[in-house]
């Protein structure tokens, strides 16, 4: 019991499908800061970030069944995580649709870098910029970039090849160019 | 190598995925070509900016919230065999006690019939409205005796099934299911009651998926607030989970002619389920016109009891409109 905090994820995992509470404690000590960040910087809200936290803790428990023997944890949570992501984000669009609310995304071109010198401003730009990259590009910048994944296990999470998340990083490298080149130069 | 390969493998350079003998040519290429090597300072100027999101802490109060909500899923783990051993012995107890009882009723006479009794601890639910009064009048104890209470307290185990439903005839009454119950639940000890397997869904989905109006309060009791609403697999059944940031509360739901929903068996295989692992959870079931419920929760019938008529009176007005338009509108 002493050791629990040693055990790999996948270890503490099947203790938990066996219902033993303290694994779950622990896997949720360990990845809920991971997965917050990784649906606040997909969604660029906090509250919707906080509810994907919780869906996708409370999904990892409903559906702990169906965790594989073989599979990773990681690729495994943040599938579940990226899911709920994708279906927020959708919820989201609809309704900056419904209220014409819906940025314009020429806002990034007009913005004037001399007056966003503020880091805070910048973070904000860096996030809005992510957040405007169709999912999967958005996906798998983040699971790359921010999560430390490795091409192969953002494959695994989005469910395609290593060579289709390198596209689409590829892919998603020209607009975030366009957004945020006025500010590696300063 | 030429430019447009190169330019294809600079961002995998930059996160070092880049194998051996593939980078070994890239770089040679970058030492020969300034626009390929002015590309990738580019690029990776870009990679790095995008540092500049830090990451965020996750709030106290949403770990706390998160966590109450999870342990209301795991099933904590039986710690030993002896558990089982116990039950087994203990099953085994209430079956001779029940022939005993059968062999007594057989050789004494009607009028020194004994009086069901209870251990310690046994609690007692109280039917304080006029229309409950009348209902235990039908009042069955399937357990030990066939003999309706008369009694204005009807004295419960807490493993005991509760139910105030319609009985034949149509008349309200209430139903007892005792631990006689055990016998023919759980004949799989490794089977999981089909109460634990499901999908959270949105409520607008429930209301779809249901062919009945979900009831679903915003706050229960004093504590009780709505959190989130579950799709029983393979059942047509909804479970709506409420918690007061410690302990979880469920108002399971089904159309009262639900050809597929969760009977009652279920519960008690449930309830039973919880038991291995030290919860006590009771369960109240009732039914209206359309909707059979069934509040299951870790607290004594009597406040279920309040709890399954607060529920009813929120039913019966419209004081649910301002929180189902908030639930629509998520």
């Amino acid at each position: 019991m002493n050791d629990i905090h040693g055990l790999s994820d996948e270890k503490l995992m099947h203790m938990c499908i066996k219902g033993d509470s303290n694994a779950f404690g622990v896997l949720f000590h360990r990845y809920q800061g991971k997965i917050l960040n990784f649906a606040w910087r997909y969604l660029n809200d906090m509250g919707s970030a906080e509810d994907v936290l919780q869906k996708t803790f409370l999904r990892m428990l409903l559906f702990r069944k169906s965790f594989r023997k073989k599979a990773s944890f990681a690729t495994w949570l943040y599938t579940i995580a990226k899911n709920l992501c994708w279906e927020d984000s959708e919820k989201l669009r609809k309704e900056s649709h419904a209220h014409n609310e819906n940025p314009d995304p020429s806002e990034y071109e007009r913005q004037d870098p001399l007056h966003e010198v503020e880091q805070k401003e910048l973070h904000e730009t860096v996030r809005k910029a992510i957040s405007s990259l169709p999912p999967r590009q958005r996906t798998a910048v983040i699971l790359t970039k921010y999560q430390g994944m490795t091409l192969s296990e953002a494959a695994m999470v989005l469910g395609c090849s290593e060579g289709a998340v390198k596209q689409l990083i590829h892919r998603a490298l020209p607009d975030l160019r366009k957004k945020l080149t006025p500010y590696i130069r300063s | 190598m030429r430019c447009k390969k190169s330019r294809k493998l600079l961002i995998t350079y930059i996160i070092n995925e880049l194998k051996a003998a593939k980078r070994e040519k890239l770089e040679e290429h970058l030492a020969s070509c300034s626009d390929c090597s002015s590309e990738l300072e580019a690029l990776r100027g870009l990679w790095d900016l995008l540092d500049v999101s830090e990451n965020i802490d996750v709030p106290g109060h949403l770990a706390q919230k998160v966590a109450s909500q999870a342990a209301s899923l795991v099933d904590v783990k039986v710690e030993s065999q002896w558990r089982w051993y116990a039950l087994q012995w203990s099953l085994m107890g209430a079956v001779l006690t029940l022939v005993c009882c059968i062999l007594a009723l057989l050789f004494l006479d009607p009028s020194t019939k004994p009086e069901m009794s209870y251990q310690a601890g046994d609690v007692k639910i109280g039917f304080y409205l006029a229309e409950h009064e009348k209902a235990t009048q039908y009042v069955s104890f399937q357990t030990v005796s066939s003999t309706p209470s008369k009694s204005r307290w009807i004295p419960m185990n807490r493993e005991d099934m509760f139910y105030y439903d319609g009985l034949e005839g149509g008349d309200s009454g209430v139903f007892l299911r005792g631990q006689e119950g055990r016998r023919n639940s759980f004949q799989d000890k490794n089977a999981k009651p089909a109460i634990t397997e499901g999908k959270i869904i949105t409520f607008s989905e429930a209301e779809k998926l249901m062919p009945f109006s979900v009831a679903a309060p915003e706050t229960l009791g004093s504590n009780y607030k709505f959190e989130f609403v579950v799709k029983i697999n393979g059942k047509e059944c909804v479970q709506i989970v409420y918690s007061d940031g410690a302990r979880t509360l469920s108002l399971f739901q089904q159309h009262v002619w639900a050809e597929n929903g969760i009977r009652r068996r279920d519960f008690q295989e449930y309830i039973l389920h919880k038991a291995k692992g030290g919860s006590q959870n009771a369960v109240l079931g009732w039914i209206t016109k359309e909707t059979a419920f069934n509040l299951v929760g870790e607290v004594g019938f009597s406040e279920l009891m309040q709890l399954a008529e607060e529920i009813q009176e929120k039913i019966a007005t419209d004081k649910l409109q301002d929180f189902y338009e908030k639930l629509y509108g998520e």
